[in-house]
């Protein structure tokens, strides 16, 4: 029995070695992706700890270390606490753009939270550190210098260091956010620069206040000094009434009388005078309180241009963050502004919107392509006990049982998976360190700890293994269990009759074509085998291909269908009608509208939800708002549109009224978005709103007037920052780097995979038909003829296989994206006439590689040995 | 006599050699041959001896390794696959030991396959009549006799209406009497129809209705019988 063995795998080499190509691309795939995802995973997780990324953040606008102390004091679970100052500014590059940051002070001790990329300290100077990919962004290393801009002066800093953090993971200025804007970054300054700068502006400060109070305390000496001279005429003038009063008792007179009048008057004048004295001279003690405090204050909160000062906690091991983080806000009492913890914060909200979708793509489409591979080496395998029926035949009727003939091709089989399997922990290994290679540089993450997804490994193998093992015993069973002569002889072809429709249809074709049409139609399985093959392939290509459309999508509604203009400004307050005129006069700035941005508390029902709101006028051409089926929507005067998600959650239809932080608008229309979701209104229902949480300003401006717009900004002390739409579309497009990645190497995998099942099937179609073929040939058909139909054949097969692949493969990548999608972000599947013709093209093109490897090798066929074996 | 008949292929020195070093075999060594216009060829020779070698030879399936059939003035060795195939479709019938049939077209689409081909093909109820099997015309190979399928098979290489008609072992797969069916149809080709027929087989009484016996032996041609009185197909036994 074991002789037997060689020969199977000598007659099928071609096909076995396929099978193991095919299988081993499935399990590396399977290996490799979810390896890769694993990786990426546990670094992120582990560069978050090691790198002490906060357990909560409390921010505060007094971040003062009394504080932190009290905090450490007070509360049991939290084991240390780092109070950071934070506000946004400007830098000017060495090119002389402006680029806004975000900066926080650190402490001496805060340096181990650093990945230093470079450093190169220097003390004498002043120095800032650059968040690794800003300053990559925008050409700035170590050594070199910028220009920060604090209370409104620029100073020249050293950069000493370029870093990263955990915190640089989330790069928004927002939450909602339009994506990375590489204008925008983080820097760090250290707290005693701060401080050093702040003591500059304190002493400053502190210099008016003792003007003010030397003045004060002058008017106050004046003050005295006219109460004194005042009360002496007072008394004076009682003396004299006095002697008066007595004079006019003595002596009445008309004179007198006259005089005691007048000195009364006097006394009442007098009397007021001193009333407003005391209540100046009370009005200066209290002036001088109140400067006091203002200077005391002044000592503590180091008050500067405040943004997000913050607490940095760290708790203990096993404390629960959300009872300490609430035990921490009631210490800090009225001051806390906000506060979240380590699972809430912006940074594993990116890192969870980064994982999600990668994580689905891992899992998902290299199941579904193991499926397909383990249904297609099911058919494989099938086949290979279907064509060795007459070598079952004789071994039975040689005597060998139906046992040792499973045994036989299960070794078989068994080789065959295990081969698969070696090779496809070799691939899936190397894809893992290939694709890991690449997140770790997309993150940038400064250590990339490589792991595999054990789970996926075992289920690789295992199914692998069990699959092709029971496809085998399937087959050999029902064929060994055919009687020995019968097996022997060929299997009775189908005799199914032939259609009156497709019999009209052929009366006038050629005798190959007959031949060939009536053939495919009696082989019913045959033809469903390769259809359901090469219908795999297509639906692994397409559904592959989908995820790129989608994201393609995602960016052509956000950057074609929605947003018209170049750039959005934000400030701090609503613009006024001046500044826009201002802006528009500037020359270079083109269509400057306002848009004003709203985070509001939106309430329907029992239902309540936190949105965008921007108002917009119903003719701006800047912004364009589509509904389903990417129908435009007009902005109502006194309604709203609300976006399809936000709709759906609150359970809101069009003409609903909602509740807009308290102000009652009704619903004109749903829009569809797929992220960055807002909602709109008329300027004048933006009114009706009250104060806006952002101004924001767009227009548009071409690519080289943009440092001059900058420099303009800089100027306004209501300006924060800056988002141009060629950058944020920059920015968006490095946000889909790992989903691209995944993304192409599915498809790699989906088209290298297509190929070998496509060719593997056009040469087991011809194998089977190889003795019909010779004796065509004997018969004296050229090998045109035949080449030709045998292509009609293969293309009649590709259409029924297009027919059945395209729609399982839209079906495929709906329910992927669906999977993909997150809260914030829906991937959804879009027709893209490139991807069906690629797809269909693509496959076009393997039939015909594999028709001309088809054709090649019958031109080798010895015709003479072929027809003579007896059958 | 033989002269004036007209020779249809003239294959002379040939040689062919299967496989390389140990395994050599050389199944024709310097084989040369005439066949005539109408006549009845039988080769006759044991098992091994070169006899389906020598036919798919001159019958354009295989080429020799050295020298020349001629076939209307030219050397077929020299034509092209397109040329070879050519020449297999308008001149050749071919009846093969083992039917060779088509599984999954019936009798009558095995033969109106290769019909519509030919250049001048017969009607193919005609040939099923010549071979007696017209009940049988909408069976599948599978659902027919041995002897039935060689029918079929004979009737497929007259379909074509061919000057020559080549037969390896027609007989070899059938019992005596469905064989003496087979070679009456073949005598008939010939003395009716003026159809040139060679048949291989190692039945030596075959030999005995021929009019043209040649022996071969180890790749060689070690005898040739000239029979100037060829009993009927009927009276043969074996
Ligand atoms: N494809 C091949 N490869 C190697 N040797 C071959 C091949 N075909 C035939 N031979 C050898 O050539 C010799 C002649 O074979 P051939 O088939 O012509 O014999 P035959 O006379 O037809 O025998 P039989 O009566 O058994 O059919 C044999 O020894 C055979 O082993
Ligand atoms: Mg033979």
């Amino acid at each position: 029995m074991r002789r037997m063995i060689l020969p199977i795998f000598k007659k099928y080499l071609k096909l076995l070695i396929s099978i193991v190509l095919v299988s081993a691309m499935g399990c590396g795939i399977m290996i490799g992706l979810s390896g890769a995802y694993v990786s990426l995973e546990t670094s992120l997780n582990e560069y978050v700890s090691d790198y002490r990324y906060p357990d909560a953040v409390v921010t505060t606008d007094v971040v003062n270390r009394s504080r932190a102390q009290r905090l450490t004091t007070k509360v049991d679970s939290v084991s240390e606490v780092t109070a950071r100052l934070c506000a946004d500014t400007v830098v000017k590059s060495k090119t002389g753009r402006l680029l806004s940051v975000r900066f926080f002070t650190f402490e001496e001790d805060d340096r181990q939270k650093f990945h230093f990329w470079s450093r190169k300290p220097d003390d004498s100077k002043d120095e800032i550190y650059l968040e690794v990919n800003f300053a990559e962004d925008n050409d700035i290393a170590v050594g070199d210098t910028v220009s920060f801009k604090f209370d409104d002066t620029f100073r020249t800093c050293y950069v000493a260091a370029i870093v990263s953090m955990p915190e640089t993971l989330s790069m928004q200025p927002t939450e909602d956010s339009w994506g990375e804007n590489p204008d925008f970054g983080f820097a760090y300054v250290p707290r005693r620069f701060l401080e050093k700068m702040s003591d500059e502006k304190l002493q400053k400060e502190q210099q008016r206040l003792d003007d003010e109070q030397a003045e004060l305390l002058k008017n106050w000496e004046d003050a005295k000094s006219r109460y004194a001279a005042a009360a002496a005429a007072v008394e004076q003038a009682q003396s004299e009434a006095d002697a008066c009063e007595e004079a006019y008792y003595n002596d009445y007179s008309e004179e007198s009388e006259q005089a005691k009048s007048l000195l009364e008057e006097k006394q009442t004048a007098l009397a007021a005078e001193k009333e407003k004295l005391v209540a100046a001279s009370k009005e200066a003690a209290d002036r001088q309180d109140e400067l006091n405090d203002e200077y005391n204050t002044l000592e503590h909160t180091d008050g500067y241009d405040v943004l997000c000062n913050q607490f940095q906690l760290y708790f203990k091991e096993g404390t629960d963050p959300d009872k300490a983080l609430a035990q921490a806000e009631n210490v800090l009492g009225a001051i806390v502004k906000s506060s979240y913890t380590a699972e809430n914060s912006a940074v594993r909200n990116r890192i969870n919107i980064n994982l999600e979708p990668i994580e689905t793509m891992s899992y998902y489409m290299p199941a579904i392509f193991f499926t397909v591979i383990l249904i297609v080496v099911f058919l494989f395998m099938s086949l290979i006990v279907k064509q060795s029926r007459r070598d079952i035949g004789i071994l039975r009727a040689l005597g060998f049982s139906k046992a040792s003939i499973r045994l036989l091709f299960c070794s078989v089989n068994l080789v065959v998976s295990l081969a698969a399997v070696v090779l496809g922990s070799v691939v899936g290994v190397g894809l893992m360190y290939f694709v890991g290679s690449y997140y770790q540089a997309f993150f940038p993450l400064p250590d990339f700890t490589y792991g595999i997804s054990g789970e996926m490994v075992v289920l690789s193998v295992v199914l692998t293994l069990v699959v092709g093992q029971i496809s085998t015993l399937i087959s050999t069973s029902s064929i060994a269990r055919i009687h020995p002569s019968e097996a022997m002889s060929r299997p009775a072809p189908m005799t199914a009759e032939i259609p009156q429709l497709v019999q009209k249809l052929t009366a006038h074709a050629s005798p190959m074509m007959k031949f060939s049409i009536t053939s495919m139609l009696r082989n019913k399985m045959r033809f469903v085998f390769s259809v359901v093959c090469v219908a795999a392939s297509v639906m692994m290509i397409f559904s592959s291909l989908a995820f790129i459309t989608s994201k393609n999508y995602i960016l052509h509604q956000m950057y074609e269908e929605r947003i018209h203009y170049d750039c959005q400004i934000f400030f701090k307050n609503e613009p006024d009608d001046a500044f826009i005129e201002q802006l528009n006069t500037l020359g270079y700035v083109k269509d400057a509208t306002k848009l004003p941005y709203f985070q509001s508390e939106i309430s329907f029902g029992k239902q309540k939800e936190k949105a965008v709101i921007n108002g917009l006028a119903a003719d701006s051409k800047l912004v364009g708002v589509y509904g389903e089926k990417s129908r435009q929507l007009t902005i109502p005067q006194d309604g709203m549109i609300l976006e399809k998600h936000l709709a759906q959650t609150l359970g809101v239809s069009a003409g609903d009224t909602v509740s807009v932080d308290g102000v009652d608008i009704q619903v004109t229309d749903i829009s569809d978005q797929c992220i960055s979701r807002f909602q709109y209104i008329s300027p004048a229902t933006a009114e009706k709103l009250g104060d806006v949480t952002f101004g924001s300003v767009i227009c548009n401006i071409s690519e080289k007037d943009e440092k001059k717009l900058l420099e303009f900004l800089s100027e306004s002390s209501d300006y924060l920052y800056i988002v141009f739409t060629r950058m944020s579309l920059m920015g968006n497009e490095k946000i889909f780097r790992t989903y691209d990645l995944a993304a192409w190497i599915i498809i790699v995998f989906a088209i290298i995979i297509g190929l070998v099942i496509v060719i593997n099937t056009a040469q087991t179609n011809l194998l089977e038909k190889k003795k019909e073929l010779c004796i065509l040939r004997t018969l004296g058909f050229q090998h045109r003829d035949i080449s030709r139909n045998w292509f009609i054949q293969s293309f009649l097969q590709f259409i029924c296989s297009c027919v059945i692949g395209l729609p399982t493969g839209i079906y495929v990548a709906q329910v992927g994206l669906q999977m993909l999608s997150t809260e914030g972000r829906e991937y959804v599947f879009a027709n893209s006439l490139p991807e069906y013709l690629f797809t269909i093209l693509l496959v076009f093109g393997y039939i015909v590689v594999s028709h001309l490897i088809a054709m090649q090798s019958m031109k080798r066929w010895d015709m003479v040995e072929s027809v003579k074996d007896k059958e | 006599m033989e002269q004036e008949k007209k020779v249809l292929l003239d294959a002379a020195n040939i040689v062919k050699t299967y496989g390389k070093g140990e395994g050599k075999v050389e199944a024709l060594k310097d084989v040369s041959l005439k066949i005539y216009d109408g006549e009845l060829l039988t080769i006759l020779g044991s098992s091994g001896s070169g006899k389906s070698t020598l036919l798919n030879i001159l019958g354009g399936m295989d080429r020799p390794d050295s020298g020349s059939v001629m076939v209307d003035g030219k050397d077929m060795c020299s034509f092209n696959d397109r040329q070879l195939t050519d020449y297999r479709r308008r001149q050749i019938g071919f009846v093969f030991q083992s039917f060779n049939l088509i599984a999954e077209l019936t009798a009558r689409e095995n033969v109106a396959m290769t019909a519509d081909t030919a250049g001048n093909p017969r009607i193919v109820e005609e040939v099923f009549d010549m071979v007696g099997l017209t009940e049988k015309m909408k069976s599948y190979p599978t659902q027919l006799s041995g002897g039935q399928q060689q029918r079929v098979s004979i009737a497929r290489a007259l379909a074509k209406n061919p000057q020559l008609l080549l037969c390896d072992e027609p007989t070899g797969a059938l019992d005596s009497d469905t064989g003496k069916q087979i070679l009456i149809e073949l005598e008939k080709l010939v003395r009716k129809h003026g159809r040139t027929v060679v048949v291989v087989t190692h039945t030596q009484e075959i030999g005995k209705m021929s009019d043209r016996v040649i022996k071969v032996k180890n790749g060689r041609i070690v005898k040739e019988i000239h029979n100037e009185h060829p009993v009927s197909a009927e009276s043969i036994e074996w």
